[in-house]
């Protein structure tokens, strides 16, 4: 049996060849694999992670070539796995579950998924996910090379979702993970550029709630973004 | 560790909801052995596996080429399933001993 790290490489390399990776975006814990490598291994960046890789479907998705993602699984004992009654699939293994995620738009579909026929997979659609893909950064490892979200729009993305998940243990580890990344940029002129960069462009809504999230959880990113707020 | 605990506990819970992905699925596929058995000039099919220790011969009847090709795939995606759920048992019975080693 392959481990969570050689079967996550080995898929990234899977959907690398079928010219998928350079359409979809790596959400989620996961990226922190990367974030290590484009941070030259710094330990801030932590290392725990959920054993589910999720997978961003821009929205709209510009791809012209058809692929049939569940067939590329297969050979990666991953299985497709129906919820019911929402018809949402997700492809299980022993070791990690593959998730596809797209941005909910308009007035959106409830807890029905969004049908990607070009890529024979369907999506659950969430909100606030265009914030992570509209800044994206590539990062190229071991021959793979995959799209992020920029960690600026990372963190401020969690700043604004943890409140809406439902497990107390998630929404702990999604805002110890936005503290720790999140503090670290602001250690590095350029990633401060581009928090300030990022935030700006949000909605102002949005950009309040991030401000009031991060008051008690890092006083450090509150000092940073409540004076950008105060200067917009 | 609170967080470490957290992860160790969602692993658990998401092993255990795909052990009875994996049982509903193995419950779809044709269980055992494809046997040809040759009566009279017709070439007959069976599946042959144990039941409470007894050997079983189900009987599957004629099948045309395209059919047991079919047939053959899903026995062997039976097997790859039964030997991930092993490997599912196993991965929780080491969760389980973490879980409960950090609990001391």
């Amino acid at each position: 049996m392959e481990t969570k790290s050689n079967l996550f490489i080995s898929t990234l390399r899977a959907l690398q060849k079928a010219d998928v990776l350079n359409e979809i975006i790596l959400v989620g814990s996961w990226c922190h694999y990367f974030y290590r490598i484009y941070f030259n291994n710094s330990p801030e960046i932590p290392t725990v992670r959920t054993l589910d890789i999720d997978f961003l479907i821009p929205n709209p998705l510009r791809m012209k070539k058809e692929v049939d993602i569940p067939e590329i699984l297969k050979p990666l004992d991953f299985i497709p796995v129906q919820n019911y009654p929402s018809g949402y699939i997700k492809y299980v293994h022993p070791e990690l579950e593959l998730e596809f995620l797209t941005p909910e738009l308009g007035r959106g579909k409830g807890d029905h998924p969004y049908e990607i026929s070009k890529l024979h997979v369907n999506a659950q659609g969430l909100r606030y996910l265009n914030l992570l893909q509209s800044q994206t950064i590539k990062v190229k490892s071991e021959g793979i090379k995959v799209i992020l979200p920029e960690p600026a729009a990372y963190i401020l993305h969690k700043f604004i979702v943890f409140e809406r998940r439902k497990k107390e243990e998630k929404r702990i580890r999604d805002l110890k993970a936005a503290k720790e990344i999140g503090e670290f940029l602001l250690k590095k002129t350029i990633q401060r550029r581009k928090l300030k960069q990022v935030f700006i462009s949000l909605p102002e809504k949005w950009q309040k709630r991030i401000v009031k999230n991060t008051k008690d959880k890092s006083p450090l990113l509150f000092d940073f973004l409540n004076k950008l707020d105060n200067a917009s | 560790m609170e967080i470490l605990n957290g992860v160790l506990k969602e692993e658990l819970e998401r092993l255990k909801n795909l052990e009875k992905s994996y049982e509903q699925k193995i419950a779809e596929l044709p269980k055992g052995s494809l046997i040809k058995k040759n009566i009279k000039g017709n070439i007959y099919y069976y599946l042959n596996y144990r039941k409470s220790g007894k050997g079983v011969f189900e009987y599957v009847g004629k099948l045309n080429k395209e059919k047991l090709e079919k047939m053959k795939e899903k026995i062997s995606e039976r097997r790859k399933l039964v030997k991930l759920k092993r490997q599912v048992k196993k991965n929780t019975k080491n969760l389980e001993k973490m879980i409960n080693g950090n609990k001391k």
